[in-house]
Parts: C-alpha cells; sequence; structure tokens
C-alpha cells in the first residue's frame, strides 16, 4: 500500500520511519489502525515540545539581545584582555572611545592606544590585576591618532576562576579632570589676588626698604664723584666705596626678589622646606610695617624640627596674613606691649604646629563666628578675604587653622601642616 | 639754652651729626660729607645721639625722619624740650610729603628726599651751616648784651626803661624827681656801658634780646 509522507531530511529518522511502514504493512487492519492512532498522538506530543522549544528559543534569544544591547551601549567601555592583553571582547562604548571597529580590535593589543608616557603605569596596572586575582583600580591615558588624549579610570577584575582573562571598565574622567583643573585655576589666581592685595597694603613699607639702599647707593655716588675731583685721588677709598655700592645693590635685589616671589602666580610646588627659614621669610615682608609701628617679633621653637611638604609660597602668604592681623592688633596698645610670639612645635613626628600670638586688642566678638569666612573684615582697607584665603591653604596641605584667645587679653592663630603630604590632600 | 650737656666742642670746624639707623644710609652719608671736607659724628638712634650730643659753635643735625623707637619727630620734640638750639635738615622717603611738613611744622630748616639729587645734600648741608654759624654769632652777641646790662645802677635801669617807653629826657626827669641835665648824663653813661652810638641802636639791641 501506498503512504503520502514526506521525505525525512534525517537519513537515520528516514530509515526508522521505512521500518514501520514495513511492520505496519504485515499487520492486519484493526493492528494497523490502532499503530496510526497512536503514531498521531505522538505527533502531537512533538508538535507541543517543538512549539515550546520555539517559546523558550526565542526567549534566550530576546535575553541574548538585551544582555548585548546593556553590554555593547553600557556608559562604560567594556574589554576583555587575555593574559597577553590581547583584546578578546570589546563593546561598542569601548571601540568609540577609541575611534575603532570592534573587528580592528579583537586580536590586538590594548597598548596601541595608551598614552606613551603612561605605557609602564597600564603595564604594571594589568599585571597587578592578575596578581591579586581581584579588583583593581588605576587612572591612565589613551593616546587616539588625531585626538586629544583622553584620561580615562580603568576598574579592572580578574575572577578566581576564569584567571586567564581580565574584564577592564573604562570610564572617560578627562571632562571631570579639566574641572578639577579649572577649579585649581581659580584657587589659584584668587590665592594670587590674595597676595597682590597684601603687597598693596605693604608697599609703602617695602618701598622704604628697596629706597634705604638705593640711597645709601645714590649717595656713595655722589661722594665717589667728589672724591674724583680731588687733586690727590685716594683709590683704596674709591675701592672701598665700590665695593659698598656693590653690597647696598645686592641688599635691594634680595628685597627685590622677595617681592618677585611673593608676587607670582603659579606656586603649587610642593617641597620639605625649613619651617623657620619660611617664617623668616614671611616676617622679611611685613618687617617694614612691623618697625613703622615699634613692634618687636620673636620666634621660639621647641624640640627638634621637622621640614613639612608645603608650598613655600602659600605658607608665606599664611603668614603674612596672620603677621598683618598680629601687627593691625597690636597697633592699638601701648608701645611695650606691641609684641607678636611666633612658636613652631613639633606635637608628633607626623605634625609641625605653628602659633602666632599677640597681646592686641584681641577678636571682636561680632566678628568671631565669621572669622575665616570671605569678607569678614574690621579694616577698610582689607578685603576681608585674608583669614578665609589662610585657612584654605591650610587645609589645602591637610592641616588646620584655629583660632584662640590669648590671657590675659589679644588673640593666638595656630595652624598645623603634615610632615608628609597625603596623596590626594594637595591643593 | 642748656649748658647742662655739657662743655662745648672745641674745635671750631663745623660738624654734622648724622642720625639714621640703617648703618648703610649712615656710612654712605658719612663718606659724601667727608668727601666735601665736612667732620660728622654718627648715631645709629635718637636716644644715641641725645645721649652724646654735645653744643658746637657750627653743627647741624641730619635727620631720619623715620626710624624705630624714637622717630625723627619725636627727637626734634625733644631737642625744643631740652632748648638743644640745632638746625635740622629732615631726610625724608621719596613722596613722603606729609612726614616732610610734619617735620617742618615741627622747626625743622629744610627737609631733603631720599634719594638726593645732585648737589641736594651739600647745598643744603651748606646753608643749614650757614645759619649755624649766624644763630651761634646772634647768640654770642646777645651773651655780651646782657653781660653790658648787668653792668648798669639801678638808676641807669630806671632810665633805660623810661627811655625805651620813648619818653623824652625832661619827662623821665619829672618822673624821677631829678633834673634834666641828670637825666642826660644817665643817658650817656647808658650808651657807653652798652657800647651803643645813638638811640635807636639802643632801642633795637635791647628789644632784640627781649625777644620783642
Amino acid at each position: 500500500m501506498m503512504h503520502d509522507y514526506q521525505k525525512l531530511e534525517d537519513p537515520d529518522l528516514q530509515r526508522r520511519l521505512e521500518e514501520e511502514l514495513e511492520l505496519l504493512s504485515g499487520q492486519d487492519q484493526t493492528q494497523q489502525a490502532r499503530r496510526l492512532h497512536e503514531l498521531s498522538v505522538y505527533q502531537i506530543e512533538l508538535e507541543m515540545q517543538n512549539r515550546e522549544l520555539r517559546e523558550a528559543q526565542a526567549e534566550v534569544e530576546e535575553v541574548r539581545d538585551r544582555y548585548v544591547h546593556l553590554y555593547e551601549f553600557a556608559p562604560v567601555g567594556y574589554v576583555t584582555l587575555d593574559r597577553k592583553g590581547i583584546v578578546r571582547q570589546i563593546n561598542k562604548t569601548a571601540t568609540r572611545l577609541l575611534n575603532t571597529t570592534s573587528n580592528n580590535m579583537v586580536g590586538r593589543p590594548l597598548t596601541l592606544f595608551v598614552a606613551r608616557e603612561d605605557l609602564k603605569h597600564y603595564m604594571r596596572h594589568v599585571e597587578h590585576a592578575f596578581a591579586c586575582c581581584g579588583h583593581v583600580v588605576d587612572e591612565f591615558r589613551l593616546q587616539v591618532p588625531g585626538r586629544e588624549p583622553v584620561t580615562v579610570r580603568a576598574d579592572t577584575f580578574v575572577s578566581a576562576g576564569d584567571d586567564d582573562e581580565c574584564r577592564m571598565a573604562l570610564i572617560d574622567v578627562s571632562e571631570q579632570k579639566r574641572a578639577q583643573a579649572t577649579a585649581r585655576e581659580h584657587r589659584e589666581a584668587l590665592l594670587h589676588a590674595g597676595r597682590l592685595s597684601m603687597l598693596g597694603e605693604l608697599s609703602s613699607g617695602i618701598a622704604h626698604e628697596i629706597s634705604q639702599p638705593v640711597g645709601a647707593i645714590a649717595t656713595y655716588a655722589e661722594a665717589l664723584r667728589n672724591m674724583a675731583g680731588l687733586e690727590k685721588v685716594p683709590v683704596q677709598e674709591i675701592v672701598d666705596v665700590v665695593g659698598k655700592i656693590a653690597a647696598q645693590s645686592e641688599r635691594a635685589g634680595v628685597v627685590l626678589d622677595r617681592i618677585r616671589t611673593f608676587g607670582r602666580r603659579d606656586t603649587h610646588c610642593q617641597a620639605h622646606e625649613d619651617i623657620l627659614d619660611v617664617i623668616a621669610e614671611a616676617i622679611g615682608l611685613v618687617d617694614p610695617a612691623l618697625k613703622a609701628g615699634g613692634v618687636v617679633v620673636s620666634v621660639r621653637h621647641r624640640g627638634t624640627l621637622l621640614d613639612p611638604a608645603i608650598d613655600r609660597v602659600q605658607i608665606i602668604q599664611v603668614l603674612v596674613n596672620l603677621l598683618q592681623n598680629a601687627n593691625e592688633a597690636v597697633s592699638g596698645v601701648p608701645p611695650d606691649e606691641r609684641q607678636i610670639d611666633i612658636e613652631v612645635a613639633v606635637p608628633d613626628r607626623s605634625w609641625v604646629e605653628v602659633v602666632v600670638a599677640d597681646k592686641g586688642v584681641g577678636i571682636a566678638a561680632e566678628v568671631r563666628d565669621r572669622l575665616f569666612m570671605p569678607f569678614c573684615t574690621n579694616r577698610p582697607e582689607g578685603l576681608g578675604l585674608g583669614l578665609s584665603l589662610s585657612s584654605s591653604i591650610v587645609q589645602g596641605h591637610g592641616g588646620r587653622l584655629w583660632a584662640q584667645d590669648n590671657i590675659p587679653r589679644g588673640a593666638v592663630f595656630r595652624f598645623t601642616l603634615p610632615v608628609f603630604h597625603e596623596e590626594g590632600s594637595g591643593p | 639754652m642748656s649748658e647742662a650737656k655739657g662743655t662745648a666742642d672745641q674745635t671750631s670746624e663745623p660738624l654734622l651729626y648724622v642720625v639714621d639707623d640703617d648703618p648703610a644710609m649712615r656710612d654712605a652719608l658719612q663718606a659724601l660729607l667727608t668727601s666735601v671736607g665736612l667732620r660728622s659724628l654718627a648715631f645709629s638712634s635718637a636716644a644715641e645721639f641725645l645721649e652724646q650730643y654735645r653744643p658746637h659753635p657750627e653743627a647741624c643735625l641730619l635727620l631720619d625722619i623715620r626710624m624705630p623707637g624714637m622717630s625723627g619727630l619725636e627727637l626734634q620734640r625733644r631737642l625744643i624740650d631740652e632748648q638743644i638750639e640745632i638746625p635740622v635738615i629732615v631726610i625724608t622717603g621719596h613722596g613722603d610729603v606729609s612726614m616732610a611738613v610734619e617735620a617742618m611744622k615741627a622747626g625743622a630748616v629744610d627737609f631733603v628726599e631720599k634719594p638726593f639729587r645732585e648737589q641736594a645734600l651739600i647745598d643744603r648741608v651748606t646753608a643749614c651751616l650757614k645759619i649755624a654759624r649766624e644763630t651761634h654769632q646772634a647768640r654770642q652777641e646777645r651773651a655780651a648784651l646782657e653781660g653790658r646790662l648787668n653792668r648798669l645802677s639801678n638808676r641807669e635801669h630806671q632810665v633805660l626803661e623810661q627811655i625805651l617807653e620813648g619818653k623824652p629826657s625832661k619827662v623821665i626827669g619829672a618822673d624821677l624827681e631829678i633834673s634834666r641835665k641828670t637825666v642826660d648824663v644817665h643817658r650817656g653813661r647808658i650808651m657807653e656801658k652798652l657800647g651803643v652810638k645813638n638811640v635807636a641802636e639802643l632801642v633795637r639791641q635791647v628789644t632784640a634780646i627781649r625777644g620783642r
């Protein structure tokens, strides 16, 4: 008998079907009918299973698509690297970051896009991730041909069970870095403006300090002219006077250098500085103003001093500010009490503390709460930025500036500076 | 004037006192003064000057106005208080006009701005020494006249007072109840003792020392 059926693709199944048909042809009609019914039931079951399978597959595909989408278009660049640093997989965000394609990247090392000067840094980062078999974070720059370098933060992860590759998440932090740089620039400009304002207030005293050697030079020069006109020219005396002129011009040079350094805009270089030397420099700047008011400054220190890691010019700025305030405060007390005492101490091996104390009029009750806030002043010529800038400088160094009352009268300002510069706490 | 500070410097050579807290400025001033043949003594503070000052017939003081401790202005006040008569040239910073004005008000003869323009200081010093010399001379003349006045008798003093009031001999005689002739004799003795030639000179000299 003839059966209508589709030929099956699978030869194995085809063979089994033909055996089944062979078997059927040798049976009676009742048996054939029963067998046919059984087969129909199987067919229905199979179709049902088939439909479920198709549904399950569609679901898997949907999940996979969703994952691929999430992976490819995540806001973070993902790169999977083998132990040699060769890219195994890279998402779209990362290829966009590198201005390339996935096909172009897979099988090639990521170092092609690491800025040359950060190459060692990058290698250490990856090595570290494999070595510790965990999560490490770092920053380095990527250099894409024809583009500005991009600073990225890399979170690199190696899982213990799968340690022949690492997964790296890359975030472009250039914008953040730029914003930080801009903020730093603004802060520096403000500190610079503060220093210029101080120089303005100190200018008459400084002018006096320069006019002394200049006046001496002019006077020596006139004496020289007179001596040259004498019948017997006293050569040795002339040589002596010339030597004195040279010494005075050097003296004027020292004052000018001090002003130039203090008025400089770019500072931000931290180094271990001799704090007594920094204090002497600050006193040098305020000295003419102190002298004019008959104010005496003493500097004492206790114990062995350590050199804190500081931005020299900025700490001079803090000291000049405190000295100016103290000078102002003692101008209203009898001449024999016009004294400013500076003391340096090392409370422990990690801090240097500087104390500036006076017996002046003290801190007025109405400004006490706002002392370190901007525009707080009781001087008509002051901007009221001094203490707020000083406090910000000290904090930028990882230290603290605070005020106390002196006993029985006057004010005490104290600030601390760490001996070692902490990473990230710098100005 | 006070002589309590000791005897006058015996040499008649002009002398410059220099008071400046800046050692270089002091030394330069002395070098300049020496170069024009002037003798000088320098002090680092007003107090040191007051302590060591001796009257001198031809001296003046070069004074830096801006010094720690006793300032130039304070020293000027002390000179007046202690009746030390010495012409003062004040040295001020360039453009320090208010200080210069204060110094002049306090009796300075002149002021000079630092740094000095060519010859400016020496010209002022020369002028100041001339004033010192003239003051000294006038002082000596006054002392001499005072000495001569002391030699007048009581009656002669009475007659002198009347002459100074401008009264003629007749009126004086009537006032003092003496004859006009006697008044004329006294008048002659007074002029002789004081060494003046006529009444005009007599009046001028006596009123001069009385400060009118």
